[in-house]
């Protein structure tokens, strides 16, 4: 039964080599974090413009990941548009008046939501509403704006 | 004019008949799928014939097709100073279409042609015959491991090609061109989703495998038992699967990413 | 004579439009070796396929001990072929298994709860009534056609079948390899007390070990009867078949229009 046997170690060399190449891609290639999501508890913010925002973009204090947005909509009142975060259980003291803005990694990197820690007592509860939002910055009003003071300094 | 409509029919009506066979075919399959499980012993055999042997080319082709990449990516994102994307571009594009397709389209032509031809020879010396004297349903014996070991071993080697290609495509730009290993990884590591990229490609190689291992024994099945009629069922084989793994890849596409 | 083993009553078959049997009958008694010969292309092996069940006739029936196998499930047809063994033309083993792997291959898949020592016993008893129990290592690609075809007739009777078919077995066989296979089929059928049936048209050696010979032609058995009532038979087509003459009842030429060669 020697051929049997030959058969045997093959296929088992075959599972462990795509063993490892799954566990490999999963830990070490995509964002895979166990069967189970972080547990986390959601809060939004309204901003006029997410410029290149995506879903499951980070949520970031001082560059520490501390959550991901959830989805992004069009708040049906205010015509802006709603960003609902997951924000990591672990986080469960941020200030009530901590602001969001909306960044870039790099010149033309992806975008993330930068949160700036207030000063209140009061903390974040799940369904809360973060009030204060910077939009992302873009580039055309940017240039835009650049143009006008540039014109506007030449002639004085 | 009258023969080129004649034709258009005759080969449309040979299309309709080609599907209904093949349904049959599938049918017949379907119920011995639970007990073909159980036949760990052949299951082995076919895995090893379909998978096993077909590792050095998949380990050989991923390693290139990440150097490319690595590579072509690495020139092209240069223009935009963002060669620290690389990584992301290389695994992105490995998992989601690359590694599944690649590696289905070699499985077609190295175990795809092997099963047709193989299970088109025993036809045509009368080995199907023998077993059904033998009171052995062929196909609960021969066609049911192959088609099951098909499905088991096929994914197992995209996922292979995809962390081979990313290991090939690490070679080339962090060692060979100077990207920073860090942001290599890190950018990779932020903008591939466990969910949405690496279950969807894993879908699509079992998608794939499925149809490979129909079409190649269905063509060894139902091939003219002899040796012309059975190679001409082997190229059949590799065109079929091949086209079909392509047109399917593009209908899983537009259902999983967009 | 007692009562036969196998009945086939007005079997008709086609394939497309061309019919290969009409209205043929014959029976096979137990014990015997019976043999059905005629020349190429008559549809012999399709006869063979017809009387196990493998292809089902347009019109007539196939009786075994009595009972019609068309009317069996395919279960019961499996459990009733377990009573069969056949040997193909080519030996049909599978290629990926060993000698003695081939030959244990029904006892494994039927009777997988016999002891593994039992087996072994079994399949060496059946190597050595063929002459083959040294080879049981080898694989089919390395045997020769007539080796092969001994093997083949060791698988067939591994589950001591009560009927036992032969299709062809002395095509392309060296006069020593058809010396050897006439005398195991004649010594299987008379030692396991087995009944054969036998297709060929190999006409001497068939006739050396045939008890009951019949002759097809054009889908019909035109002649039957012992070897002996064969020989002495006044029909000019089993004569010429039997003394494999060129030009007869069957013509040399292929039907054509008379030749001519004109000059106009």
């Amino acid at each position: 039964m020697s051929k049997q046997l030959k058969f045997e170690i093959g296929v088992g060399l075959l599972v462990l080599i795509a063993l490892i190449s799954t566990v490999f891609i999963a830990l070490k290639v995509s964002n895979f974090s166990g069967f189970q999501e972080r547990s986390s508890y959601q809060v939004d913010a309204l901003f006029s413009n997410i410029g290149g925002l995506t879903a499951r973009a980070p949520v970031k204090v001082s560059g520490v990941l501390i959550g991901r947005v959830d989805r992004i909509e069009l708040d049906p009142v205010s015509y802006r548009a709603r960003v609902v975060m997951d924000i990591y259980s672990e986080f469960d003291d941020i200030p009530m008046d901590s602001s969001v803005s909306i960044l870039t990694s790099g010149l033309l990197g992806s975008q993330y939501i930068g949160l700036e820690v207030g000063g209140d007592d009061m903390v974040l509860q799940a369904g809360d509403r973060i009030h204060f939002t910077q939009s992302a910055l873009v580039l055309e009003n940017l240039i835009g704006r650049l143009m006008v003071s540039l014109t506007e300094g030449g002639r004085e | 004019m009258i023969k080129a409509i004649a034709s258009l029919g005759r080969s449309s009506l040979m299309l309709l008949a080609g599907i209904g066979q093949m349904a049959l075919f599938i049918w017949q399959l379907l119920p011995l799928v639970p007990g073909g499980i159980w036949r760990i012993r052949l299951l082995i055999k076919q895995v090893y014939m379909a998978g096993v042997l077909s590792l050095p080319i998949i380990v050989t082709a991923g390693l290139f097709v990440g150097m490319v990449l690595g590579l072509q990516g690495h020139h092209i994102l240069k223009t935009f100073n963002s060669e620290e994307a690389v990584g992301t571009m290389t695994a992105l594009s490995l998992i989601r279409e690359l590694g599944p397709v690649v590696a289905a389209l070699l499985f077609a032509g190295r175990a795809g042609s092997a099963l047709t031809a193989e299970v088109g020879l025993m036809r045509s010396t009368e080995q199907f015959s023998a077993l059904e004297m033998m009171a052995v349903d062929p196909m609960r014996y021969v066609v049911m491991p192959r088609v099951l070991a098909c499905i088991i071993a096929l994914p197992m080697l995209a996922m292979i090609f995809i962390a081979l290609g990313i290991f090939g495509g690490y070679v080339v730009t962090v060692g060979w061109l100077g990207v920073d290993s860090g942001a290599f990884w890190s950018q990779m590591n932020q903008n591939v989703d466990w969910h949405a990229d690496v279950i969807n490609g894993f879908i699509k190689a079992v998608v794939f495998a499925v149809l490979i291992a129909l079409v190649a024994l269905y063509q060894g099945c139902y091939a003219i038992p002899t040796s012309e009629g059975v190679s001409r069922a082997t190229t059949r084989t590799v065109v079929h699967a091949s086209l079909g793994v392509l047109g399917l890849d593009f209908i899983l596409t537009s259902i999983m990413f967009t | 004579m007692s009562t036969p083993i196998i009945e086939v009553i007005n079997l008709s078959f086609s394939r497309g439009t061309r019919k290969i049997f009409h209205q043929l009958s014959f029976r096979v008694y137990p014990g015997k070796i019976t043999a059905i010969m005629g020349p190429s292309g008559t549809g012999k092996t399709t006869l063979l396929k017809l009387m196990v069940g493998q292809l089902k006739p347009d019109h007539g029936q196939v009786l075994f001990y009595g009972q019609d196998i068309q009317t069996l499930s395919r279960s019961q047809l499996y459990r009733l072929r377990q009573k069969m063994g056949m040997l193909f033309q080519s030996g049909a083993l599978l290629t990926d298994l060993s000698v003695y792997e081939n030959v244990a291959f029904p006892l494994h898949e039927h009777f997988s709860n016999l002891a593994p020592g039992l087996i072994e016993k079994l399949v060496e008893m059946k190597l050595e009534a063929v002459g083959l129990r040294g080879a049981k290592q080898l694989m089919p690609a390395e045997l020769s056609g007539g080796m092969s075809r001994r093997v083949a007739l060791a698988r067939a009777i591994i589950l001591d079948p009560e009927v036992i078919f032969y299709d062809e077995p002395f095509v392309g066989q060296d006069p020593i390899t058809m010396g050897v296979l006439i005398k195991l089929i004649k010594s299987l059928n008379d030692q396991l007390h087995l009944t054969s049936v036998l297709v060929s048209h190999d006409v001497d050696e068939v006739l050396s070990i045939a008890d009951h010979a019949c002759v097809l032609s054009e889908g019909r058995i035109i002649a039957e009867g012992s070897p002996a009532e064969l020989k002495a038979s006044d029909s000019e087509y089993v004569q010429q078949f039997l003394q494999g003459r060129a030009d007869g009842p069957v013509p040399f030429h292929y039907p054509v229009e008379p030749w001519s060669v004109s000059n106009d």
